[in-house]
């Protein structure tokens, strides 16, 4: 599949308003992407304080950064970029001076929740995603397993089943090639999958 | 082999659930999955594990999240356009200095030239020893007291003494006439010719270098007058004409760029202290003419149109009588000492 652009007309008519000096208009990207890039940054970190901060410092970055933003690719995966590049660099950080959350051993499933995930890797019903969000404890299970994958692992899993980036999307924001978006998503999900076996071990 | 085999597979079937394939390739998907159920099982596990992620519900961010980035990003952005107005403000307060120091370094030396023009030492021997003899330039009047000219006649203590004590009358007036020029030969014959045609005063010649002529000449006023209009048909051949007044020991005025009816006007008052005040006011009117931008002009076309760029000579309304109306005889019967320079360019 070749590498498309995908270009969201309403952020860049946004952006040059905001460039023009529209300040309402960076009001709207900041609504629109705040929650997003919290999430993002907050499934790759695992710390909601941590989360904060980094969002905080990716629209710091944004802003410094906006006069020098040329168009090639979109302003979403743009903003992404930054915020993935700095949740890895904090996480890098961190991980030098031996203090990670996601270190952390993962607390054990408790019975309720390894039913419900057995319940739904092994049985031939398949749940719906509302199934699976109102259950409290597997969502806390997928949610350790996501913290157990290493952090490239991790990202693109985020940016792909939680964000719903594309591949060529995903080659954007990490800066890597399709090829290497495919192999290391494949990885990362035979990767996921043993970690949530392992709970049910 | 095997490994690698398995491992496209897997990507197949990721990027089949992810609908990245073409619909060549999701067919060739399906067709494996029907026929291989251990294929079909791992596209099920795939599909179950993307589902247990995607379903996550998504985090609000707290509310002082979006606070803390709302306000960083007004801070940001009110610093980013603080700086930016600095910048810009410095830029434009750095224009305004220049500006009002160009303003202030004009004025000053528009003031400095004004007094320098009034107050400041200039004669010819002051620019000879700046830079010597050049072309006439916007002058410098000199007022201040120095030595007589070395190029001026000798004179008798006795005649100083009797010409300054004179006070309000004009004795003997000892007075220098300095011509540059670059023609040196044709303007030194014909001053040389001209004194020899002129049987009503006496001079005497000395040649101190090849470059260079004095001759001092006595005569009356009127025969200054002659001597004077006589020279004015050469007068633009001159690159510069100084006329000094001695008034003294040590003392003089020096009017640059003189022209011919000054000189005799000068010598024409009939008291010393009138000759003074007039070769200041000449002194003065030729520096501002010549400080004048037309002459910029006449330099650019050339000394063909000389009536372009003069100004009016003053007319005086003093006390001070014209020499034209003083009783001839009187006039007569005062001496004039006149040393003329004719020098060339080296």
């Amino acid at each position: 599949m070749a590498h498309q652009r995908h270009i969201n007309v309403e952020d860049e008519v946004l952006v040059q308003k905001w460039r023009l000096g529209d300040t309402g208009a960076l009001d709207r990207l900041v609504g629109k992407y705040q929650g997003r890039i919290y999430n993002l940054t907050l499934k790759i970190c695992a710390n909601p304080d941590d989360a904060a901060e980094l969002t905080q410092d990716t629209f710091v970055k944004i802003i410094e950064n906006i006069k020098g933003f040329e168009g090639r690719s979109s302003f979403y995966t743009w903003a992404f970029r930054i915020a993935v590049n700095l949740t890895l660099n904090y996480r890098k950080r961190k991980a030098a001076v031996g203090f990670s959350s996601l270190n952390a051993p993962v607390a054990a499933a408790d019975e309720q929740g390894r039913r419900a995930l057995a319940d739904v890797l092994r049985d031939d019903k398949t749940p719906t995603p509302a199934d699976v969000a109102e259950n409290r404890e597997l969502c806390e299970i997928v949610q350790n397993a996501l913290a157990k994958l290493d952090d490239e692992h991790r990202t693109i899993i985020v940016l792909r089943d939680i964000e719903g980036m594309d591949y060529a999307q995903i080659a954007d924001v990490l800066a890597v090639e399709l090829g290497t978006v495919k192999s290391r998503l494949s990885r990362a999900r035979a990767a996921l999958r043993q970690i949530l076996e392992a709970f049910l071990r | 082999m095997n490994f690698e085999k398995e491992q496209k597979i897997e990507e197949l079937l990721n990027s089949y659930l992810d609908g990245e394939l073409s619909a060549r390739e999701q067919t060739e998907v399906q067709r494996l999955v029907g026929k291989d159920k251990d294929v079909a099982r791992r596209l099920r596990d795939l599909e179950r594990c993307r589902l247990l992620v995607s379903a996550l519900p998504p985090a609000e961010p707290p509310a002082e999240v979006i606070a803390g980035i709302q306000e960083s990003l007004h801070y940001k952005t009110a610093v980013a356009d603080g700086q930016d107005n600095a910048r810009q403000g410095a830029r434009h307060l750095l224009v305004r200095q220049v500006l009002a120091a160009s303003v202030i370094i004009g004025l000053a030396g528009l003031l400095i030239a004004v007094i320098y023009q009034i107050v400041g030492p200039a004669s010819p021997d002051l620019r000879a020893s700046r830079g010597g003899p050049g072309k006439m330039t916007p002058g410098t009047v000199a007022v201040k007291p120095r030595p007589v000219e070395t190029t001026a006649p000798q004179v008798s203590p006795a005649e100083t003494e009797k010409t300054v004590a004179a006070g309000d009358k004009a004795g003997v007036g000892f007075y220098s006439l300095q011509l540059q020029t670059t023609d040196f030969v044709a303007v030194d014959a014909f001053v040389n010719k001209l004194l020899g045609e002129s049987p009503w005063l006496k001079f005497d010649t000395i040649k101190d270098n090849p470059g260079r002529s004095i001759y001092r000449v006595v005569c009356s006023r009127k025969g200054l007058e002659t001597l004077v209009s006589d020279l004015a048909p050469a007068w633009t051949k001159f690159d510069s004409a100084t006329f000094v007044v001695h008034i003294g020991v040590g003392q003089q005025v020096t009017v640059e760029s003189v022209q011919p009816e000054q000189v005799t006007e000068i010598a024409n008052q009939d008291t010393t202290d009138g000759q003074i005040r007039l070769a200041k006011d000449f002194a003065m009117l030729n520096s501002i003419e010549q400080l004048s931008p037309a002459q910029r002009v006449l330099a650019l076309v050339g000394r063909d149109y000389p009536e372009l760029t003069t100004i009016p000579r003053p007319v005086l309304t003093s006390g001070e009588k014209r020499v034209a109306e003083m009783p001839r005889d009187a006039s007569e019967q005062l001496r004039v000492d006149l040393t003329i320079v004719v020098a060339g360019h080296k």
